[in-house]
């Protein structure tokens, strides 16, 4: 059996977590995830708050963790940490802590990209989630539409030409008055809307497009927003059109993310599709994804606590490269931006 | 500065705003700090998209905020594309390497510089996007 420990600090969260296949089947046996709740105020993450904010977390919560798993460290066999991507110094924290349980321990460390970790994810949930499948990553920082044959295999399909769908969601809220992050409370506003009052036009999806043409399953979400924004401004009563607007809006969107991905499973004949990310949490964005795809294609969603960012999705794909014999050296740095390993 | 930045607002279209920013791009030569205000949805990527692409940047320029700062290679010189949207103190700067970024030889696109407060550099060029309030596809732009 092989006990492997998962550090993930690449932006907001703290987490750590232990994944093991003790009946031949990787089984999540503890997760603590502590989330950053001051920079709600901030409405984003603040790089120097996130470091040091880490570096106060990290021990308790891998302490935690630990004890959670009715372990102790000297039954780990690696650790596997999230390198890339992410912002450089909240990585750091992570790594660093890594290092010196490689080195204390003498156990090996695994280096983890992070939407890597996004893939594996809903596999914890659900172990059939496994390729071949087409993959859907969409959080604040990415949107990624991949084809997986294999674990390690990944062929990057289409990407966003400008912002984030996360990110669109947080932008949106932020011109309706909501909260951050914005994802749930657009959601939850859109339910109440009328679908029918605003329709925004749906980005880069012609129908005529050729399926050689980049924009085939690349997505834009910029002039959605600049859509909602007229919207706002254009409003002579924003209460009564707040949740008609957030409606408008979630529907052009998930309408673009459905059909961008039908496209790349048709394309490849999956018959699996598997959603990771923040955005992901979104159950209008499931239910939607699943009516569209019909009963012939399996659309596999992450529970939200390993949908968000999390350290079980980053200890089972160190399971994977640990079994494949992959090792990180102690001058492994931390990386801002890095492709997918195995990415063609 | 770029000779054609010209001084006085432009009342442009989208794509009247993508052409004027990528023959700024064109025209723009190492070092340059470009400072874009503007608000949320006011074009501010668009520009900055086709000022890189003028430039020469050939890959995707996505949107910074997440990430912060985004890094092209292009013929002149590399690329820094900025979004400080996120960064609420200006302490929290030198996380993302700002001084050496903004001392570099290198083209320095900066979305939300107000958030740099006086560690902006006093010789970047300033270019204001605004919506038009007759028409709500034309922007206005104030450059230089």
């Amino acid at each position: 059996m092989t006990r492997i420990l998962g550090i993930e600090t690449s932006c907001d969260e703290t987490s750590a977590a232990i994944v093991d296949d003790a009946n031949g089947v990787p089984t999540l046996r503890s997760l603590v995830i502590l989330s950053q709740d001051v920079h709600r105020v901030f409405g984003g993450v603040v790089p120097e708050i996130a470091s040091r904010a880490h570096l106060t977390a990290i021990v308790p919560v891998v302490r935690e963790t630990v004890a959670q798993a009715a372990a102790t460290l000297s039954d780990l066999d690696a650790v596997a940490v999230t390198t890339e991507p992410g912002l450089v110094g909240a990585l750091m924290v992570g790594l660093n802590y890594a290092k010196g349980l490689s080195l204390a321990l003498d156990i090996p460390m695994i280096a983890v990209h992070h939407m890597e970790g996004h893939l594996f994810a809903t596999s914890l949930d659900d172990a059939t989630a496994e390729p071949p499948f087409t993959a859907l990553l969409v959080s604040g920082g990415h949107t990624l539409l991949l084809d997986v044959p294999a674990w390690g295999s990944y062929k990057l399909l289409g990407s966003t030409r400008d912002d984030a769908a996360g990110e669109a969601f947080d932008k949106v809220a932020k011109l309706l008055g909501l909260p951050y992050p914005g994802g749930r409370h657009v959601e939850a506003l859109a339910r109440d809307g009328d679908p029918s009052r605003f329709r925004f036009s749906r980005p880069m999806l012609h129908r005529n497009t050729p399926s050689d043409d980049s924009s085939y399953l690349d997505v834009s979400f910029s002039g959605l927003k600049t859509a909602v924004l007229n919207a706002v401004r254009g409003s002579t009563d924003i209460e009564r059109d707040r949740a008609d607007i957030a409606r408008g809006f979630q529907d052009a969107l998930i309408e673009t993310l459905v059909e961008k991905t039908a496209r790349a499973a048709a394309m490849f004949h999956r018959d699996r599709i598997v959603l990771g990310g923040g955005v992901a949490c979104n159950r209008t964005l499931i239910e939607a994804m699943r009516a569209r795809m019909g009963v012939h294609v399996e659309v596999f969603a992450p529970t939200p606590r390993l949908a968000t960012d999390n350290a079980a999705m980053i200890a089972r794909a160190g399971l994977f490269r640990y079994n494949h014999g992959e090792r990180a050296s102690l001058d492994h740095a931390a990386r801002a931006t890095a492709p997918l390993p195995g990415q063609e | 500065m770029p000779p054609r930045a010209t001084r006085g607002h432009l009342v442009m279209s989208e794509q009247e705003l993508i052409a004027w920013g990528e023959r700024l791009g064109a025209d723009s030569r190492p070092r340059l700090v470009i400072a874009l205000t503007g608000e949320l949805g006011a074009g501010k990527t668009t520009l900055a998209q086709a000022i890189c692409r003028g430039y020469g940047v050939t890959t995707p320029v996505t949107s910074p905020t997440y990430a912060l700062v985004h890094e092209y290679a292009a013929p002149h010189s590399p690329v820094f594309h900025i979004d400080l949207y996120r960064i609420e103190r200006v302490e929290d700067l030198e996380q993302i390497g700002w001084s050496d970024i903004v001392a570099s030889n290198a083209l320095v696109i900066v979305e939300w510089p107000e958030h740099a407060g006086d560690l902006l550099p006093a010789d970047h060029l300033p270019i204001a996007l605004d919506y038009d309030p007759e028409r709500a596809d034309r922007r206005l732009l104030l450059a230089g």
